[in-house]
């Protein structure tokens, strides 16, 4: 997960998980209430295997040591399902 | 194992990068806002290099917010509790690597054992990633990443 901690940019290992529609994660940083956050979840060794989610939003507080990402952009992509469509 | 300044030429940092498939490259964008990608890369140097487009979000940030934060999770050997937390600066080369660099991604990425065996596997859409690269603008480029801090974090909070 990522956010700007001091006009520098700042990533630390989070704990995610996805409750429907709400994107949510624990993490061991500074407050991030009502901070812009990107919380990028990756997998995949090999470039035919490679996919993930980004989820750019705005954390806000649980209570409970967890944030949610109120999403404001949600990007996903999987190599492997690459398809040729014209347009 | 705390903060430390970083030192290339230190083993368990260079087995560590050594194991990690991907980087994951945390940047500041032109306004200010946080961006994050996962990249391949390789070590040549003392230096990190990565390959993207020229217009790619990771290059305009860097071209302006030259200072990047990066996680590596050092999969290869199995690790799972412990991540290394590297902070640097990144410069935008808008060519090709190095013969060298780019010798070392193939030999990383798609001439090691299960990489080839991916390649093969996924043969009948090798078209489909040329027509996606052919697609991305502005040429090719790399990233040139010089680590000057580290630090091991639990993996999970």
């Amino acid at each position: 997960m990522t956010f700007v901690d001091d006009s520098e940019p700042a990533i630390v290992a989070v704990r995610a998980r996805r409750d429907g529609e709400r994107w949510r994660f624990a993490a061991a940083a500074p407050a991030l209430d009502d901070r812009e956050v990107v919380l990028l979840l990756d997998d995949g060794d090999w470039w035919f295997e490679l996919r993930g989610v980004s989820v750019r939003g705005v954390a806000r507080h649980d209570g409970d040591g967890w944030y949610t990402v109120e999403p404001r952009r949600v990007l996903a992509w999987s190599y492997g399902s690459l398809r040729l469509r014209r347009v | 194992m705390g903060a430390f300044a970083f030192d290339a030429s230190d083993a368990w940092v260079r087995d560590f990068l050594d194991a990690s498939t991907v980087v994951e490259l945390a940047t500041v964008s032109p306004y200010g806002r946080p961006f994050v990608t996962p990249l391949w890369f390789v070590t040549d140097d003392g230096a990190l290099y990565v390959t993207t487009a020229a217009t790619s979000r990771a290059a305009r940030n860097v071209a302006t917010h030259p200072a990047v934060a990066m996680l590596l999770h050092g999969d290869r050997d199995g690790r799972r509790d412990r991540v290394l937390l590297l902070r640097g600066s990144a410069t935008v080369h808008h060519a090709f690597p190095s013969w060298r660099v780019l010798a070392k991604l193939a030999l990383k990425y798609h001439l090691s054992p299960r990489g080839a065996l991916s390649e093969l596997q996924h043969a009948a859409q090798w078209p489909l990633r040329l027509l996606y690269y052919a697609d991305a603008r502005g040429g090719p480029a790399h990233l040139r990443i010089v680590p000057t801090a580290g630090e091991i974090i639990p993996a999970l909070p």
